[in-house]
């Protein structure tokens, strides 16, 4: 991929001119480039980790990469939300007990204590909320669903095979692998005919929807359309955000990217053309005039022929002539 | 250690403007390479360098603006 094929990329996805788009690209890797030319290492999520090393003068000498290859993709932080994001499923019963208004923030600490007391009463029934080996006909499993709809997301789905298709309670707690032993009462005894099916009993966290009390058994389909959104790994501090309307945070997409553009606009004409300053050229032009000025008279002072004042009738003399031996001497 | 962040912030102060504004710049920037990393292709990142597959290793070749250049392309 050029640098030419990047630009048009980043522009045709955000709907912003290719000069935008360049103009963001140089300035990103500008300081990516200044921040190694300090000595300090870099990563980026997703590109990978740069390790500089410098000439005893301070110059940049060589540069170590390591790929970003066995790393996730989108970092994930610890905690209950991550867990829960790992696993993209949380049964709509545990929503049920939830009146959430349209546009109103889950506390996700509640949901997960939810969460945990539902596994808690439905153990017993060994309720399955992810089952891979379930009819594939009706419920898709995440990995089908990953490899389809997001390959991005490969990482997240080897930790998911790898582990049991099921949520531990105390799992959403402890992403550590330290609750094994606990996972092995929830773990799935796959969907039955008395059991109910992911569809029906489970939704994606990410959608909206789920959270306005919809009736999603009326819409299993839904539910299967909306697992493929919820198995996008969000950052776990939006996660929040996530629960707010899909309609409204679409339109405040909208206007914050028109914000975007005309703030991005605006600063990038001034970066490329700023205001000109006021011409002081003729202001210079009278002060070396004068300068020159004064230092001719100063020179003329020192250096000029002195005029000797003029007394009038000094220039004749009033006395009478003399004459010495005959001639008449002047006065 | 520079993160993802810092650069974000960097390039944002450049640019006039808060680093809020340039994310969703830098999550597509983001999304682009890894789609492209993924189908194997070489990616030029603008003058920092240039990411290439080498024997299913991911190498990185820095631009020429990037390290200084040596005593003997000088001389």
């Amino acid at each position: 991929m050029k640098r030419e094929q990047l630009i048009r990329d980043l522009s045709d996805r955000l709907g912003v001119p290719e000069h935008s788009a360049q103009v963001f690209l140089h300035a990103f890797f500008d300081a990516a480039k200044a921040a190694l030319r300090t000595g300090d290492p870099l990563r980026i999520e997703g590109l990978g980790n740069w390790i500089p090393s410098l000439h005893e003068d301070g110059t940049l000498s060589s540069i170590e990469y390591v790929p970003v290859a066995n790393e996730p993709v989108v970092a994930t932080a610890q905690g209950p939300v991550s867990s829960i994001d790992s696993m993209h499923f949380i049964p709509a019963a545990a929503l049920e007990s939830f009146s959430v208004t349209q546009n109103a923030l889950i506390d996700v600490a509640e949901v997960v204590d939810e969460v945990q007391r539902q596994f808690t009463s439905e153990n017993g029934r060994g309720n399955a909320i992810i089952d891979p080996d379930s009819d594939s006909s009706t419920v898709p499993a995440i990995s089908d669903v990953e490899d389809e709809e997001e390959p991005h997301h490969a990482t997240d789905t080897e930790e998911i095979d790898e582990q049991p298709q099921v949520i531990a309670p105390d799992s959403l707690r402890d992403t550590d692998g330290s609750t094994e032993c606990e996972a092995d009462q929830y773990t799935s005894r796959g969907v039955d005919d008395t059991s109910p099916s992911p569809a029906e009993d489970g939704v994606g966290i990410d959608t909206g929807e789920a959270f306005n009390g919809e009736d999603h058994e009326a819409d299993p389909d839904h539910t299967l359309r909306a697992a493929p959104a919820s198995t996008e790994t969000a950052a776990p501090p939006e996660t929040e955000t996530a629960f707010q309307d899909p309609e409204t945070d679409e339109i405040d997409d909208e206007d914050t990217e028109e914000e975007d553009n005309e703030v991005f606009y605006r600063n990038r004409d001034q970066l490329y053309h700023p205001p000109q300053e006021r011409n002081t050229r003729p202001l210079l032009i009278v002060a070396l005039v004068l300068t020159a000025v004064m230092i001719v008279i100063v020179l003329s002072m020192f250096f000029g022929e002195e005029e000797r004042p003029v007394v009038p009738g000094a220039g004749e003399s009033c006395l009478p002539a003399l004459e010495i031996g005959g001639q008449t001497a002047p006065a | 250690m520079a993160s993802l962040t810092d650069i974000s912030l960097r390039t944002a102060a450049k640019l006039g403007m808060q680093s809020a504004e340039l994310q969703p710049y830098v999550e597509t920037m983001l999304a682009i390479v890894d789609e492209a990393k993924r189908r194997g292709e070489d990616i030029e990142l603008m003058t920092f360098g240039t990411l290439r597959t080498d024997s299913g290793q991911w190498a990185f070749h820095p631009h020429a603006s990037l390290l200084p250049p040596d005593e003997e392309e000088e001389l």
